[in-house]
């Protein structure tokens, strides 16, 4: 599903920084995805090898994928807090209805929903 | 005369920080579709939904109503087929097929390269309907001014409660297959209820589309 996207788009920008700064190859690709994002970190990895074997430059890369808590806001009182994230398969597709447990309003997630490509490591 | 090579050691390692975000990169280009909108005066719809919900009957029974008043292009997104763009035509509607092939959703990046095919000095009005999936084309914005999501009675009295974040941001959501209800036993009161725990600010209209039923309300809704 959309894990390929990502997946492709990840390493098209590890190529593009690799390339530009004359690497030999790719040795690491450093990756983020939120507590609360849509994205299987299984499925990724698993595109993202998929993709990485036709590229010769990427040839025994190591993708490090780190998880990133979910914080949330409310929208009335702007209370923060980090919630809880049970391992439930269905966030990775609908992230939970959060409520402040404060004044009890919907607040909205203000991180844990991103994927990153946090930095590479190259062979120069 | 001597020449001096500057060469790094071999097999140097080199760490290099990028914090690029695969999530933003998207909506960084829905921003420019919406500027490109802008400029040439037009106005976008988003129309999400599930398979069957009735996306495409909603547009076509739209276009039969407006079509003389606007100038109109819907942008179809699908997985292979071309089946509804083939009926988007036959309304006299210009049509571009996105055949997103492996994807479950349509993104920024897409619209883009479909917008170019368009000749956009002469619209004013153009539909984006989404490939059929109620989860996916929630998370990646394209730069329309409006969402709408259709859901059908069909579809059971949780479709909204399963789905929450899809209803999060639609400024209109269509109850379609109404006369349904009673054979599905399905309350479509409660799927109101539903969508305005989530959303309070979404319009929300009932609906027959092959019908005609609820179409000027949608109209209405889209300030049109």
């Amino acid at each position: 599903m959309h894990e390929f996207s990502i997946a492709s788009q990840i390493i098209s920008i590890a190529l593009a920084e690799a390339k530009r700064r004359y690497a030999k190859r790719v040795l690491e690709i450093k990756i983020r995805i939120g507590k609360f994002s849509f994205i299987n970190p299984d499925q990724l990895k698993f595109s993202l090898e998929a993709i990485a074997s036709m590229e010769p430059s990427l040839n025994g890369v190591v993708f490090s994928v780190s998880e990133e808590d979910a914080v949330a806001k409310c929208i009335e009182c702007n209370y923060q807090w980090i919630v809880e994230c049970k391992d439930n398969p269905l966030y990775h597709y609908s992230p939970p209805i959060v409520r402040c447990p404060r004044c009890n309003n919907i607040s909205k997630l203000v991180k844990g929903r991103d994927c990153v490509i946090e930095g590479i490591c190259i062979e120069v | 005369m001597s020449k001096i090579i500057v060469t790094e050691d071999e097999g140097e390692r080199l760490d290099i920080e990028l914090e690029e975000s695969i999530i933003r990169r998207n909506m960084l280009l829905a921003e420019e579709n919406r500027r490109i909108l802008d400029n040439y005066g037009i106005k976008a719809i988003d129309v999400m939904g599930a398979t069957g919900s009735g996306k495409t009957t909603l547009i076509i029974q739209i276009c039969k109503r407006l079509k003389d008043r606007y100038r109109i292009a819907v942008i179809k997104g699908d997985l292979t087929s071309s089946i509804d763009s083939d009926m988007i035509l036959k309304e006299g509607v210009k049509s571009v097929q996105v055949n997103t092939g492996r994807e479950c959703h349509l993104d920024a990046s897409q619209i883009r390269k479909a917008l170019e095919k368009l000749e956009l000095s002469s619209l004013d009005l153009i539909f984006i309907e989404n490939v059929g999936n109620l989860i996916c084309p929630a998370e990646f914005p394209l730069g329309s001014h409006k969402r709408i999501v259709v859901i059908s009675i069909t579809e059971g009295p949780y479709t909204v409660i399963k789905h929450p974040f899809m209803f999060m941001d639609a400024d209109i959501v269509v109850i379609n297959k109404m006369d349904l209800a009673e054979a599905m036993k399905v309350d479509s009161d409660k799927l109101v209820q539903d969508i305005r725990s989530i959303n309070p600010r979404a319009n929300v209209v009932k609906a027959i589309c092959r019908d005609g039923i609820g179409i000027d309300d949608i109209i209405h809704a889209l300030n049109l």
